[in-house]
């Protein structure tokens, strides 16, 4: 009797038993070679960034590879020799070409060679306007910004992303953004009832040319308030790779950040053989509030 | 031209319609309730020829005139013999009594007569409904669903979850039909139950091999489970009662051997003391959440040449959660989702060699989210909706040509109508709705052709089908060729083969093996296209005696235009933009051997079964566009379930039961890299770059964890007691999982990084009571 009433326990106990337990798995982890360059046909100077790929949850830090050859080549045609600049960086004193095929070769003798290619972007044409729209609840004047970008022929894979300077301090980059234009990618559009379309594009906005291939694309930032300091809105037009490792960036980030279960992960996109990391390229334009 | 060609290849049977001879058709029934008994079997002893009832227990067998010896006969039931002059056409009904009796040699000879003799044992399996019941189960709740994934092949998604996987195709790429309609969504309380009531079922069988030419529309498998038609002769009842739903069933003549209804209602009982307790505490909130199944069937013989049926099929899952701080304060959440079947068919028979069953369905699967708040100077509103309404007209004919030859075609017209994910947002400052633009609609034509016949030693179906499908501004139009042979080299050993085309122009969005109602069906569009495949399998059959079936069976899929979500998806993401751009398209193969061993009479009865396979995808926008381990890919798949029946005493009958899983574990993405990351456009800028920028997490390919191995040991015991012929009483217990082993069902990462590991189903112990009456 006393057996079945310890049995009855037991059983119950093992119904309600948290089922829930911490876990580790044991990957098998060879490091890799992890190259990050992008090329801008503003800028005289190509730094690329060369380091290990590490196992995750290791405590140690990751390691810069500073003994590779890297060279990158113009339409197959070697451009330069990149040379070292200490701390896993690489530098190159070229400017880039909208419009031509670039490739990276990198090879290192203990952990072999990677490489990959890119094509460089047209600089986006843009134009610009500002519409005064009123004035908020603080008594600020707020405006829409009026933008067109002139998309040529060919796929382009845009990018908006702002910069400033308040209170002495410079930020850029990140943050929301409200924008209602139907070729606003919708990846990391999100609901936000409060905000003026009931939605908010997380991180920055993706501009996609498909179905409007050489055509303008027009679109309002809209409810700006006048920068003291300094405030710059920016378009770029993103190499198909670069365009995907932004993307497959901010998913990840933006996985990482919800509680909800059963997402689908994401891998950050590569196209580096037998590496990790991006080889892409892009063409800014600027427009200074 | 070669589909032409092949298209007159796979009619020319239609002229060989021989020398006069007289044909003896009718329906075999079981004389108990009046049910017709589909596959049941006739065989002349006098010429060695035979045939196989079809679905709905019609059968047609022409021989030269003269004595007939006919035997009928149908699993578990005792033999019918008659012996008639075969002068003219002859039109009889068999009733067959339950009952055991068979010798092994005529069963040999008779082994051929079958319903698709061209199938082997691995592609067509039949479910036992018997051993459906007697099977260990956790709580308490017998599952049609469940009992098939001890079947090489199929393997399920989630632990204890109804959906499953054939030959490593995904959950959607299965047709499952309950009494000829397309039933969307299987699932109950997150797929831990199927809609399918085990009391109002006849039958169930799944084709994943060599499906004939009159199935069409997924991918990977048929299941066609057939409701039970109503008693035809004497009011029966079942009521039975688990831990998690109560069952009543009820079926009666209407007219005497003319007409004949049953109803079979389920529903979770859960809830009931939830909401006692809630009530009696006096809380401000209220929670609840059941759900609920009903069956019902008519069915009319108004002569022996016209029968109709009405079938009805309704179950929702409802959830809600109500919370008032005052009259002016309150807010309510609602979730509810189900399906709904009706049919009405007609069972015509033009002539002792031609069956028609023409059907007019309608399907519906929908799914609501409500979520309102109220107060002083907020009012919002949160509304998602998805319908998926399917209208369809199908007519399937049976030709009898020669007992050797079999003549199927039919065709089917269908109106599908999409809302998928309609969104309503509203506030006091807004009301916008999203989605709108997914609101589609699409037409299918579908028309096929079989030609089936038996030679003794050779059994072939030879058939194709079209399928058009018109949505938006494109038409998309498939030709899938069929071909099923088995060649028997002796009564027990056969060799079989098959070739199977199929379309799918209804693709499922999720990223859970779930069974989660958010799960989306969505119609082919002008940018996403129907998945198709090619599947051939090779195969041995060998049955020694009436009661062991030994085969095993290799199979090589290809699929083109698989979708899956992209990455970073979720599925419960409040995002309001279109699926298409959410979805990746692009390949998957899958390849395995399965081998089977079943006994299938006596004390002991059950099936071994042993697959080893591999499935891999292949989407350019993944993985640098190379292959990859499908989610459900398992190397090694071991299943046995049992059934030992011990001695019979003072009417009472008691069985064990075992069941037994063993397969290689799931794979899942977890990234297992860290690599230094490149900070996004204009945070260079920034004086204080974002830390998370500077580092990336990501993984070598997707799929690339593989879980461990997921196994479980499940007992059950039932006890039946015969009151009378009537009446009796059955006790099931059941321990699912043994040994407690914690499997996996899900993994995630908490705030610090740490992943943890879910497991739901520890050892669970349950008892569950029927009476029938």
């Amino acid at each position: 009797m006393k057996f079945k009433s310890t049995f009855i326990i037991l059983l119950v106990t093992a119904i309600f038993l948290s089922c829930e337990e911490d876990v580790s798995f044991d990957f098998e982890h060879e490091p890799r070679l992890c190259l990050n360059c992008i090329l801008n046909p503003d800028s005289a100077v190509i730094t690329a960034s060369l380091s290990l790929s590490k196992m995750l949850d290791t405590i140690n830090e990751i390691k810069t590879v500073n003994d590779a050859e890297i060279l990158l080549y113009e339409e197959e045609n070697l451009l330069g020799r990149f040379s070292h600049a200490g701390n896993g960086k690489f530098k190159l004193n070229k400017v880039p070409v909208s419009g031509k095929t670039y490739r990276i070769t990198v090879d290192s003798e203990e952990y072999g060679k990677i490489s990959a290619s890119t094509i460089v972007p047209n600089k986006p044409e843009i134009t610009w306007s500002k519409d005064t729209v009123g004035y908020d609840q603080y008594n600020l004047l707020r405006y829409n910004l009026n933008v067109q970008i002139h998309d040529k022929q060919g796929k382009n894979n845009y990018w908006l992303f702002s910069t400033a300077i308040s209170r002495g301090i410079k930020g850029g980059g990140g943050g929301g953004v409200v924008l209602n234009a139907p070729f606003a990618d919708t990846f990391n559009r999100r609901y936000e009832i409060e905000e003026k379309y009931g939605f908010m594009h997380y991180y920055q906005i993706r501009l996609s040319d498909e179905g409007y291939d050489g055509q303008i694309l027009d679109f309002i930032i809209p409810d700006l308030v006048p920068a003291n300091e300094y405030r710059a809105k920016h378009i770029l037009n993103a190499s198909e790779h670069y365009d995907k490792y932004i993307k497959t960036s901010i998913l990840y980030k933006l996985n990482e950040e919800s509680d909800l279960p059963f997402n689908e992960p994401v891998q950050i996109y590569s196209n580096i053989e037998n590496g990790f990391g991006i080889f892409g390229a892009c063409s800014i334009s600027t427009i200074v509030l | 031209m070669k589909r032409i060609i092949i298209f007159f290849l796979s009619i020319f049977p239609l002229w060989l319609n021989g020398q006069s001879k007289f044909t003896i058709s009718g329906y075999i029934t079981d004389s108990a309730n009046g049910e017709r008994l589909a596959g049941a079997t006739v065989y002349n002893k006098s010429t060695g020829k035979g045939a196989a009832a079809n679905a709905y227990g019609f059968f047609s067998l022409t021989e030269k005139e003269g004595l007939c010896n006919l035997s009928f006969r149908f699993v578990g039931f005792r033999e019918y013999t008659v012996n008639l002059e075969l002068k003219n056409d002859t039109f009889i009904n068999i009733p067959l009594q339950k009952g055991i009796e068979i010798e092994e040699i005529e069963i040999n000879a008779q082994r051929q007569v079958r319903g698709n003799p061209e199938l082997s044992i691995l592609n067509r399996q039949q479910v036992d409904m018997q051993m459906v019941e007697s099977a260990p189960v956790i709580l308490g709740e017998h599952d049609v669903l469940k009992t098939l994934q001890f079947m090489p092949g199929i393997k399920q998604g989630a632990e204890n979850t109804a959906g499953y996987n054939v030959r490593g195709g995904s959950a959607d790429q299965n047709l499952i039909l309950l009494d000829g309609v397309p039933v969307y969504n299987v699932n109950h309380l997150m797929g831990f139950f199927s809609v399918f009531n085990t009391d109002a079922i006849k039958s169930a069988e799944l084709i994943k091999g060599g499906i004939p030419a009159r199935y069409g529309g997924r991918l990977s498998s048929v299941l066609d489970v057939t409701m039970k038609e109503g008693n035809l002769k004497e009011s029966r009842g079942i009521f039975s009662i688990s831990p998690v739903a109560g069952r009543i069933t009820y079926e009666s003549p209407i007219k005497m051997d003319t007409s004949a209804f049953i109803v079979s209602l389920r529903r979770t009982f859960l809830d009931l003391p939830m909401v006692a307790f809630q009530k009696l505490n006096g809380d401000n909130y209220n929670f609840d959440y059941y759900f609920y199944d009903l069956n019902a069937k008519a069915n009319w013989k108004f002569n022996p040449e016209n029968r109709l049926y009405l079938s009805f099929y309704t179950g929702t899952d409802k959830l809600f959660h109500n919370t008032k701080e005052s009259k002016k304060d309150k807010s309510s959440y609602n979730y509810s989702w189900g399906n709904f079947t009706t049919v009405l068919r007609w069972n015509k028979m033009f002539s002792p060699k031609l069956f028609s069953n023409l059907a007019l369905y309608y399907s519906r699967f929908n799914h609501r989210q409500t979520g309102k708040t109220k107060s002083d100077d907020l009012h919002t509103l949160f509304k998602t909706m998805t319908l998926l309404d399917d209208i369809s007209f199908k007519a399937d004919f049976d030709y009898y040509f020669q007992p050797q030859y079999t003549l199927r075609f039919g065709a089917k017209a269908s109106h599908l109508i999409f809302n998928p994910n309609i969104i309503q947002l509203k506030s006091k400052n807004s009301d916008v709705s999203f989605n709108e633009e997914n609101r589609s609609n699409a037409k299918q034509v579908e028309m096929y052709l079989e030609n089936a016949f038996s030679f003794g030693w050779l059994a072939l179906n030879l058939g194709s089908r079209v399928s058009g499908y018109f949505t938006g501004e494109k038409s998309y139009i498939h030709f899938q060729p069929r071909l099923a042979a088995n060649l028997y080299f002796s009564p027990s050993f056969s060799a079989s083969a098959s070739f199977t085309q199929m379309t799918q122009n209804m693709h499922l969005l999720t990223n859970s093996s779930l069974g989660m109602p958010t799960d989306l069906w969505v119609a082919s569009t002008d940018k996403i296209g129907p998945q198709l495949s090619k599947q051939v399998t090779v195969g041995l059959t060998y049955e020694p005696a009436p009661n062991y079936i030994f085969g095993i069976e290799g199979y090589y899929k290809i699929m083109n235009h698989v979708i899956r979500f992209d990455e970073g998806v979720a599925f419960l993401n409040p995002k309001e933009s279109g699926w298409e751009e959410n979805v990746l398209v692009g390949d998957g193969k899958a390849f395995g051997v399965e081998f089977l061993a079943e006994k299938q009479k006596g004390r002991l009865t059950g099936i071994f079964s042993y697959t080893l396979s591999r499935s891999e995808r292949k989407f350019n926008e993944l993985n640098q566009g190379n292959w990859f381990p499908f989610k459900y890919d398992r190397l090694h798949d071991i299943s046995i379930l049992a059934e030992y029946k011990l001695n019979k005493r003072y009417n009472t009958s008691r069985s064990i039961s075992v069941g037994f899983t063993l397969q290689s574990g799931n794979n899942l993405s977890m990234p297992d890299t860290e690599i230094e990351g490149m900070l996004l456009p204009g945070t260079d800028f920034a004086e204080h770059p974002i830390p998370w920028q500077k580092k990336r997490f990501t993984y070598s390919n997707p799929n690339n964890l593989k879980m461990p191995a997921f196994h479980h040991l499940d007992i059950g015991y039932n006890i039946t007691k015969q009151k009378n012929d009537s009446k009796s009483i059955t006790w099931s217990f059941s321990v699912y999982n043994v040994y407690n082993r914690m499997n996996p069902w899900y993994y995630y990462k908490n705030q610090s990084g740490q992943v943890k590991q879910v497991s739901v189903f520890p050892i669970i112990p349950s008892v569950a009571f029927k009476y029938v009456f």
